[in-house]
């Protein structure tokens, strides 16, 4: 695959699933710095991924797969880099946030999420996004059975959580 | 809220962007995030190699000087006070062999593990069980590199030392002052080693077992 291609190809993925992207970088980083540096991360490594790409799998489960590891590698990097990181926070960032209308049901969601280890919090991000059990258990390297038993309990969770709560008009 | 209704919510997001990017700077920040990597690898690498590639090469040129450089041509060096032996020349090309080896040693362990790096894991499973294998790695190397590395330079620059003093009649005082250098720097990069696996890959590698175990075990 020669580089106009790989650069054709970044182009259409992004444009198409950018979305699945920014849920990774909100999930998983919380200042404004974080995201900018975790978004710049994953897209670096969806770049890098482009010519391992075989079409084996559906190309959300594909950028899933690479978001996913690179967001745990980074968090686990972020975490030994934090005084680093804290120091570079008035550097420019790629990413805007755009203005919008506030949803509190969306940010009591992330906000739980955000409350999930890092394995929950893959597993329930490929829930809300619809990809199936198998999918789910190629995208982390476990049994389907395995992924089942995760998801009842992180479904029940979430449930339990919303009828607990009452400040975000759920 | 049942689960159909949390699904709602999150999907309510599809409509409305998360944040911007500028399209036309993203290529730009590929390239010179790539870059940067890059660059950061080969510098180490360079380094790392070099330093030892370069102090064996000259140590081997001296040594070859010394063997079979004309006495006459030898005797025009001021610093040459002593008549030159075989054994000086012996020994400086033990040295230049033992540097051209820790070059070696130094070039191959960061190949081996930037060929790791550039193989991309198949699951989350796979990047974790390719982390441990890192720090695994970087363990044994934080072990090993006193045999490997340290002790083959660290006997490189005694000889290469040894030979010139001898040469050049130093007092006995700098033969002390060099062995105690020596020991220290030893010592110190003894402990900084044994210190980095304690305070450092000790503990990521009991945070990614851990990791490992919520992810295989489904009742975690």
């Amino acid at each position: 695959m020669d580089e106009h291609e790989q650069q054709q190809t970044f182009d259409e993925w992004l444009a198409r699933h950018r979305g699945l992207i920014f849920k990774v970088v909100r999930a998983y980083a919380f200042t404004p710095h974080d995201q900018d540096d975790l978004f710049q991360e994953i897209i670096t490594q969806v770049w890098n991924s482009i010519p391992q790409f075989r079409g084996s799998s559906a190309v959300t489960t594909w950028l899933y797969r690479v978001a996913l590891n690179t967001a745990l590698a980074w968090m686990r990097r972020e975490r030994r880099n934090r005084d680093r990181t804290q120091a570079l926070d008035g550097s420019e960032l790629v990413l805007e946030t755009p203005t919008r209308a506030p949803s509190p049901r969306l940010d009591w969601l992330y906000e739980q999420i955000a409350r999930l280890d890092h394995v929950d919090r893959s597993l329930t991000l490929l829930l809300l996004d619809g990809l199936s059990y198998r999918e789910m258990a190629e995208t982390l390297g476990i049994t389907e059975s395995n992924v089942g038993v995760k998801l009842n309990r992180i479904k029940a969770h979430f449930i339990k959580q919303s009828q607990e709560n009452t400040t975000y008009e759920l | 809220m049942n689960f159909e209704e949390l699904k709602g919510v999150w999907d309510s997001q599809d409509k409305e962007p998360l944040y911007v990017v500028p399209q036309t700077a993203l290529h730009e920040l590929v390239r010179q995030r790539r870059d940067d990597e890059h660059r950061k690898t080969a510098v180490r690498h360079a380094i790392e190699t070099i330093v030892n590639a370069v102090a064996g090469l000259v140590t081997l040129v001296l040594a070859g000087c010394l063997a079979w450089g004309d006495p006459a041509w030898l005797a025009t060096f001021s610093w040459l006070k002593a008549s030159v032996s075989p054994w000086d020349a012996a020994a400086l090309f033990l040295a230049g062999v033992a540097w051209l080896f820790c070059a070696a040693y130094m070039w191959s362990a960061r190949r081996r593990q930037i060929q790791r790096e550039e193989n991309l894991a198949q699951s989350i499973r796979g990047d974790l069980e390719r982390a441990l294998a890192h720090v695994a790695f970087r363990i044994r190397i934080a072990r090993d590199i006193v045999w490997w590395g340290l002790i083959p330079a660290w006997f490189a620059a005694g000889l290469f030392v040894l030979v010139l003093f001898r040469l050049q009649q130093a007092p006995s005082w700098a033969y002390w002052v060099i062995a105690l250098l020596m020991v220290g720097t030893f010592v110190t990069i003894q402990w900084w080693q044994h210190y980095a696996i304690r305070k450092f890959y000790e503990p990521r590698r009991r945070e990614l077992e851990s990791l490992r175990a919520k992810l295989t075990n489904p009742e975690a």
